[in-house]
């Protein structure tokens, strides 16, 4: 009946009921987290994500709310098992590190706790979880301006550090990032509740062990891996192999300067090679992808392209190679800033989803419009308090090879929800006077680009400042096999008055008055396919 | 007057319950459903059995039915053709949602098509601030222009939805008023009323989908009471709601929104009701069916509640039963990923074509097949009295279909398929369990649905559950359910005050709202005796924008205030392990809950003498064949017990007891399985 339980001889069985256990312990660690936060951001929005990994450090399972989650914790645990060999560590250690050039890190903000899991004195594996801490600290609030011009100016920078010794939380630690932080009770709040998550991970999966034993279940694991790779080479067999090529391109700099993000998709052996080799240097404000978040959005795009159900393992990661040259956009050198790294992840999606659309036609899918941020600040003259509001307002996807591109949402590796106009005029002196899909934005094709949105924001307080940060303004998305171009995206000031005037797409502290209206136009996804065929 | 019956509708059977007031439950009938008009099905099943039974129509008493049709319209995309009447600048809102893509990687899963198409929706000029304070009145001209568009578009039913209108109704109330005067037939569904709560998509959505189920629903409600006056049964027809209560066809048909959930409410209802008379109020339920499976966790008897839930990608706002749904059932496919791993769902072979062993077209394996090849289901116990499976059939597919790919034999891919299904399984119960902080040990699981009881030994074993309490019909428990009802209220309304008495004015205010809507509803249940009214609070600290809900106990003033925000400190800490008692609180919404108790006369059920006589057949358990003695459920007296390995079969389900687990009747007629490892 059931196959003897021996090494060479494993259970398929058990292999899949031990990948759903290591998920659901990931989905447990993700509910303490949000249940035991303090801030907002994490608990209401989830903007956190957990892992499991194994004693080599290989990522056996993770929950995600944020795809772009995936490679920070990928990195941490990579950086903590480098620079802490295994006996230094002790049962009970725990460390925090956020550093995208020293502790694998995406951006500040993203705080990563990495703990080692140990049975029986010896190491089993590490639990670890990543969370969006509302500010580090750093030149702005919330620690995330695409202005800053280097990485020291976005906050404050942990390499992996002890947080957690032999069980006994390392107070003055998180001191340090609490009174770098403008908001120094949430900072201690939110550590306490990765600490707690991965107190989570830890005990399952020792009792994951206990149960079928340390070796037995490493493998299961292993097979589970396996199992996962093969799975997703099944999808890369049903691809032509060969080199793809594709560019895509960010919104030039100022002074016209173009900037590229080439790839150079490799499909062979059973395995995908991204080769970014002759993607532009890296820029001089804060929209740089640091390489955890160009493997996250790698990952993500695949995932989405190939096999939307492949498990977040490393069977699925390991067949995936990554070629980024130092000092490019897509591999920043120190200390390039890289807070605002999310709306270029956009559109190096659409580059990597560009590549791998030539590659596999039938999973073909056409450019996308990225959300664009706009930030007012002010005194609220309802209640004397000083307030800021950061929006990001969803762009569109393209069209598939299938479907037409889905309306108004974030795209890829990005994912939060909007805010609800009558929620946001409860908060800010703001009136929203129109938000609708914003026609003929999508381009059109056999099927069309999803269509961005429109939204009209009035001024209610005597004056506030304004910074934008937009992408997709001058480069739109563009179409596949015919299908046309999205809409790009614009900043409009009083809109329809003889003083509209069209806003730059990166700015910072625009002076507004009582009554002036901002429009935010985000681009549209676009078209494939000829029209009418 | 003594007889009262319960009726659910699901997408297979019609289920019947029929209650002698004086003994319990004393007979249940599952006849097939028709969807072209369920009310046919009902009347042949309530009939047939009243008939069996020899009750005159004229003792009905109570007529309680938990009901699709609502669901039903949603999920098939509604044939109303209705339109939509917003503030310029905003009809869109019901298409761009929440800018959440409907899947994080799947671009394949679509967001829901809405419910309004964009050329039935107008716009009229019109505006209020955050207080209802009017910054531009109703436009006559676009309000004309909208409501000649309406009338043009020959729209089934209309939503009218103005921002801001839960601060203050009086300007959908007068678009409603001019409606009516050129359309009068047309129903006219306001947001202020389905659900006077900020935010404006779940509101608006919550609307549409409300006013565009007005027609279907009133249809229904109208075929169905006729067919029940004319028979004769003198009883009002009640529906069960999404929050587990009943309301009057009057109620139900202005807010069929209300009734979405209102089957699996029914049932975590029955299960609550009937553990809590034997004694135990800490439960969870399993309810497995054939597609899908539902959980919920009741603390000290308490139905949970929530105020949002998701009905096919669609926001549904008001209060209903707090249940988990996971896409596992019976008939959720297994099959072998191009890794090599063996998956069970969450594709299903649902009621048609059905499993492979129902002989009905199905060729795809399902749990229901393996539960076949492991010896649980059997033809010697056909399926609802009527549907004897087919082993071999089951065998041979689960061998071609997954075995050969996995080199297995028929029952080692059964049981792997059971033992991957019960990890899915399990991450739900630890849904409503664990990650809320609350260990399910304490807890005993009330399995039921058709395949609830069959799974739940092991599922409770693996959970480290000590006991089962498998309900006297666990297959029609959503119509016992229907009958342990109350007939229910819930009224909320957003309320933006601090929490201190500076606060209170606007808060008496809005709990006097509150008494008026609960007032008039009174009146059209016709309730007015006996009512109890609980008032509940949500609160939350200045700086965070989650918030929990706490009893307001007696009227709201400054002690019931003061009581209420304290309690709401001591439930933060207790839910989120700290507080912030420097932190001011904020009201956000208040609620208000009024009830009419159902009394019930009967404490126990009718239950057969005598000794129960098993037959013996093989089952596979703990990794080999086992020699099982098999009951028949009907038969089983008071007192009765047995040890495990067992299977205990009755009309609507098929228990499993394994070794080292006991199995009893208690005096309630429940089945109770106890662990004794």
């Amino acid at each position: 009946m059931t196959p003897a339980d021996t090494a060479a001889e494993l259970d398929p069985i058990t292999t899949e009921v031990i990948g759903s256990a290591l998920f659901a312990i990931t989905e447990e660690m993700s509910s303490a987290l949000m249940r035991t936060a303090y801030s907002p951001n994490i608990r209401e929005r989830g903007d956190c994500s957990t892992g499991l990994f194994d004693a080599q450090g290989h990522v056996l399972a993770q929950s995600q709310r944020l795809p772009l989650h995936m490679g920070s914790l990928l990195g941490s645990v990579r950086s903590v098992h480098e620079r802490y060999p295994v006996e230094t560590l002790r049962f009970g250690d725990m460390f925090v590190a956020n550093d995208p050039y020293h502790g694998g890190g995406s951006h500040l903000p993203d705080v990563n706790v990495v703990a080692p899991i140990f049975l029986h004195d010896r190491l089993i594996g590490y639990a670890a979880s990543t969370a969006h801490h509302s500010d580090v600290g750093g030149m702005v609030a919330g620690s995330e301006s695409a202005d800053c011009r280097e990485v020291f100016q976005e906050g404050l920078r942990l390499p992996p550090v002890k947080l957690v010794g032999s069980g006994r939380v390392q107070e003055d630690v998180i001191a340090i990032v609490a009174l770098n932080s403008r908001v120094p009770v949430d900072r201690g709040g939110d550590l306490h509740a990765q600490i707690a998550a991965n107190r989570i991970g830890q005990q399952r999966l020792a009792a994951l062990a206990e149960r079928y034993g340390t070796d037995r279940l490493q493998d299961y694991v292993d097979d589970l891996l396996r199992a996962t790779e093969r799975r997703i080479r099944a999808r890369y067999a049903e691809i032509e192999p060969g080199a793809y090529e594709h560019d895509e391109y960010l919104d030039p700099l100022a002074d016209g300067t173009p900037l590229r993000i080439h790839v150079r998709l490799q499909v062979r052996d059973g395995r995908l090679v991204f080769d970014f080799t002759g993607s532009s240097p890296q820029l001089p404000y804060a929209r740089n992808i640091p390489s955890y978040a160009l493997a996250a959005t790698a990952f993500c795009v695949v995932k989405t392209l190939l096999d939307p159900a492949i498990a977040t393992n490393d069977g699925f990661y390991r067949s995936i190679e990554i070629i980024a040259p130092e000092g490019t956009i897509v591999n920043p050198v120190e200390p390039a800033p890289v807070g605002a790294r999310a709306l270029s992840c956009g559109v190096l999606a659409d580059a990597i989803a560009g590549a791998l659309s030539l590659a596999a036609p039938d999973r073909m899918v056409a450019g996308s419009g990225p959300h664009q941020l706009v930030v007012f600040a002010g005194l609220d003259e309802r209640t004397d308090d000083y307030f800021v509001n950061y929006e990001t307002i969803a762009g569109a996807l393209g069209a598939t090879a299938t479907h037409d591109g889905l309306d108004a949402v974030r795209i890829y590796a990005s994912g939060a929800a909007n805010l609800p106009v009558e929620a946001l005029e409860h908060a800010f002196p703001l009136r929203v006077e129109r938000y609708e899909l914003r026609d003929g934005s999508g381009g059109g094709g056999a099927h069309r680009g999803g269509r961005g949105i429109r939204r009209d924001y009035r001024l209610l307080a005597e004056t506030a400042r304004l910074s934008l940060t937009g992408e997709r303004h001058i480069e739109p998305a563009r179409g596949t096999r015919g299908g046309a171009d999205g809409a790009p995206g614009h900043f409009v000031l009083n809109p329809d008055r003889v003083q509209e005037a069209e806003l730059p797409r990166i700015a910072r502290d625009i002076v507004l008055h009582a009554g002036d209206v901002l429009r935010v136009e985000t681009p549209g996804g676009a078209g494939h396919g000829e029209a009418g065929r | 007057m003594s007889w009262r019956v319960g009726v659910d509708t699901g997408g297979t059977f019609t289920d019947v319950a029929l209650v002698d007031e004086r003994r319990g439950l004393v007979a249940v009938r599952k006849v097939p459903s028709i969807k072209e008009d369920p009310s046919a099905a009902i009347m042949a099943g309530v009939l047939g059995l009243l008939a069996e039974y020899g009750v005159s129509y004229g003792e009905i008493a109570r007529f309680n039915h938990g009901t699709t049709v609502a669901v039903n319209a949603v999920l098939e995309g509604a044939a109303t053709r209705t339109a939509l009447l917003t503030t310029a600048g905003f009809r869109d809102v019901i298409e761009l949602a929440r800018q959440r893509r409907p899947h994080l990687y799947d671009m394949s899963v679509r967001k829901p098509v809405p419910i309004i198409d964009r050329e039935l929706r107008f716009e009229i000029d019109e505006r209020l601030d955050i207080d209802g304070v009017e910054v531009r009145p109703v436009d006559e001209g676009s309000l004309g222009a909208a409501i000649a568009g309406i009338r043009d578009s020959g729209a089934d039913a209309i939503a009218v939805c103005l921002l801001h209108s839960y601060a203050d109704r009086r300007h959908e109330v007068e678009v409603r008023r001019r409606l009516q005067e050129v359309l009068p037939g047309v129903p006219v569904s306001v947001s202020s009323e389905v659900h006077p709560e900020y935010r404006e998509y779940e509101r608006f959505s919550t609307t549409a989908v409300n006013a565009s189920l007005v027609p279907v629903m009133r249809r229904y409600l109208d075929r169905l009471s006729d067919a029940v006056a004319s028979a004769g049964i003198a009883s009002p027809v009640r529906v069960v709601q999404s929050n587990g209560g009943l309301a009057s066809t009057a109620t139900t048909g202005e807010l069929p929104v209300s009734t979405l959930f209102s089957g699996p409410s029914a049932g975590v209802l029955g299960a609550a009701a009937l553990a809590a008379e034997a004694g135990v109020r800490d439960i969870i339920t399993f309810d497995m069916g054939g597609t899908s499976t539902d959980v919920c966790l009741v603390r000290g008897g308490q139905v949970p509640i929530v105020h949002e839930r998701e009905m096919d990608g669609r926001p549904i706002m008001g209060a209903m039963v707090d249940v988990v749904s996971v896409g596992s059932g019976g008939g959720s496919i297994a099959w072998v990923d191009d890794g090599g791993l063996l998956k069970v769902g969450p594709r299903s072979a649902g009621a048609a074509p059905g499993p492979v062993a129902y002989g009905r077209g199905g060729s795809r394996p399902t749990v229901t097949d393996a539960d076949c090849v492991l010896g649980y289901l059997h033809p010697d116990a056909p399926l609802a009295g009527t549907l004897r499976v087919d082993i071999a059939a089951a065998a041979g597919q689960l061998e071609a279909e997954v075995g050969r790919r996995l080199g297995l034999d028929a029952v080692a891919v059964a049981e792997g398929v059971l033992r991957v299904l019960q990890a899915d399984l399990v991450r739900a119960v630890r849904t409503v369990s664990v990650a809320r902080g609350t260990d399910p040990r304490a807890f005993t699981l009330v399995p039921y649905g058709g395949a609830g009881p069959l799974h739940a030994s092991a599922l409770a074993r693996e959970l480290g559950i000590r006991r089962v309490l498998v309900p006297p019909a666990p297959g029609i428990l959503c119509a016992y359910g229907a009958l342990a009802a109350d007939v229910r209220g819930d009224f909320g309304a957003t309320c933006v005050a601090e929490a201190t008495e500076t606060g209170l004015a606007d808060i008496v205010a809005a709990y006097k709202g509150l008494d008026e809507r609960a007032t008039d509803w009174a009146r059209v249940e016709s309730v007015t005796d006996a009512v109890l009214t609980e008032r509940r609070i949500e609160l939350r600290y200045a700086n965070q924008s989650h918030a929990l809900v706490v009893p307001l106990h007696g009227e709201p003033d400054a002690d019931s205030l003061r009581q209420a925000v304290a309690d709401f400190h001591r439930l933060y800490e207790k839910r989120y392990g700290y507080t912030l008692p420097e932190e001011p609180v904020r009201v956000v919404a208040v609620r208000l809950t009024t009830t009419a108790p159902t009394e019930r006369s009967w404490s126990s059920q009718p239950m057969p003498e005598g000794q129960a006589t098993p037959t013996v057949r093989d089952i596979f358990v703990d990794g080999t064949w086992t020699s099982a003695e098999v009951y028949r459920r009907e038969a089983l007296p008071l007192g009765w017990s047995c040890s495990g390995p067992a299977i205990v079969s009755q009309l609507d389900a098929t228990t499993v007891v394994l070794p080292g687990q006991n199995a009893g009747i208690d005096e309630y007629a429940n089945l109770i399985i106890e662990e004794t490892r």
